[in-house]
């Protein structure tokens, strides 16, 4: 169980990572709208913090609730592995032929299911290295959402304003 | 003059993130400045209150989100309207309109 325990507790701090970097993202840009505006980098940052609100709590708030969410891909995981193993034995140690056909459509809803998962995980993955390569200057395609200036639509509207 | 800024009510910040995303992707900064430049200040929305609406409307499926690059080349996660979500603000803002109808006509009558 110990490797369980480890795969949630991972799974949490990624979460918590994700999210003061969320957060972090926000607070730098609306001090710096601030200093913009002529306010101090100290006082920019208090005013950011100050019209965010509870830091804290609300962190805890999003990591609960991305918690409940990876417990809930972990399960669904879970299901489609033992729908696929069941079916895997059932094919392999029952004789009968609609026994089989049982066997297939769970191992069928099994491999789709666990295929599904990764590639929903996997897309979001490879668009981030796509938007890191991109950056970075490693690949000339920009990633979904930005154009060869490596604009984000943010900055198209900012722009034609 | 000075203006009275109102608390806003529950569900209706749900319904201007919706609004907001029906016409691009964009992170939680986007989306805050977004909104305050439409309400002009007349509704207290605090920043932060934003990120726990836009946790549970992702769990609920009607915005997905990914990470990307911003305007000042920094790691962001951005939020795009899901095709559950576009229903879902058709739905309430159905609503919206029914509900301040009806308050109006309660206004008008007393």
């Amino acid at each position: 169980m110990k490797s369980l325990f480890d795969l949630v507790r991972r799974s949490k701090h990624s979460i918590a990572d994700e999210v003061d970097e969320e957060f972090g993202f926000h607070l730098d840009m609306r001090a710096r709208e601030y200093e913009r505006r002529g306010v101090s980098s100290e006082k920019s940052k208090a005013m950011a913090e100050a019209r965010f609100g509870d830091v804290e709590k609300i962190r805890t708030e999003c990591i609960q609730i991305s918690s409940r969410k990876s417990v809930l891909i972990w399960l669904l995981n879970s299901v489609f592995l033992l729908s696929f193993v069941v079916g895997f034995f059932l094919r392999m140690l029952v004789p009968e032929v609609h026994v089989h056909q049982v066997g297939n459509v769970m191992m069928m809803i099994g491999g789709l299911g666990i295929l599904l998962v990764y590639v929903k995980q996997a897309g979001t993955r490879v668009l981030n290295s796509s938007s890191k390569a991109f950056r970075l200057g490693l690949n000339n395609t920009p990633p979904v959402g930005f154009d060869e200036q490596g604009r984000t639509p943010f900055d198209r509207v900012r722009a034609d304003d | 003059m000075r203006t009275t800024r109102t608390d806003l009510m529950q569900g209706t910040l749900e319904l201007l993130i919706l609004k907001t995303l029906s016409r691009k992707q964009m992170h939680g900064y986007g989306i805050a400045q977004q909104i305050h430049q439409a309400v002009d200040d007349l509704l207290k929305v605090e920043d932060g209150s934003l990120y726990p609406a836009l946790y549970r409307m992702e769990e609920r499926g009607w915005i997905s989100s990914e990470w990307g690059t911003s305007e000042n080349n920094r790691r962001a996660k951005f939020y795009k309207l899901t095709k559950v979500g576009h229903r879902q603000l058709a739905a309430q803002s159905n609503n919206w309109e029914r509900v301040s109808r009806a308050v109006m006509r309660v206004l008008a009558a007393t």
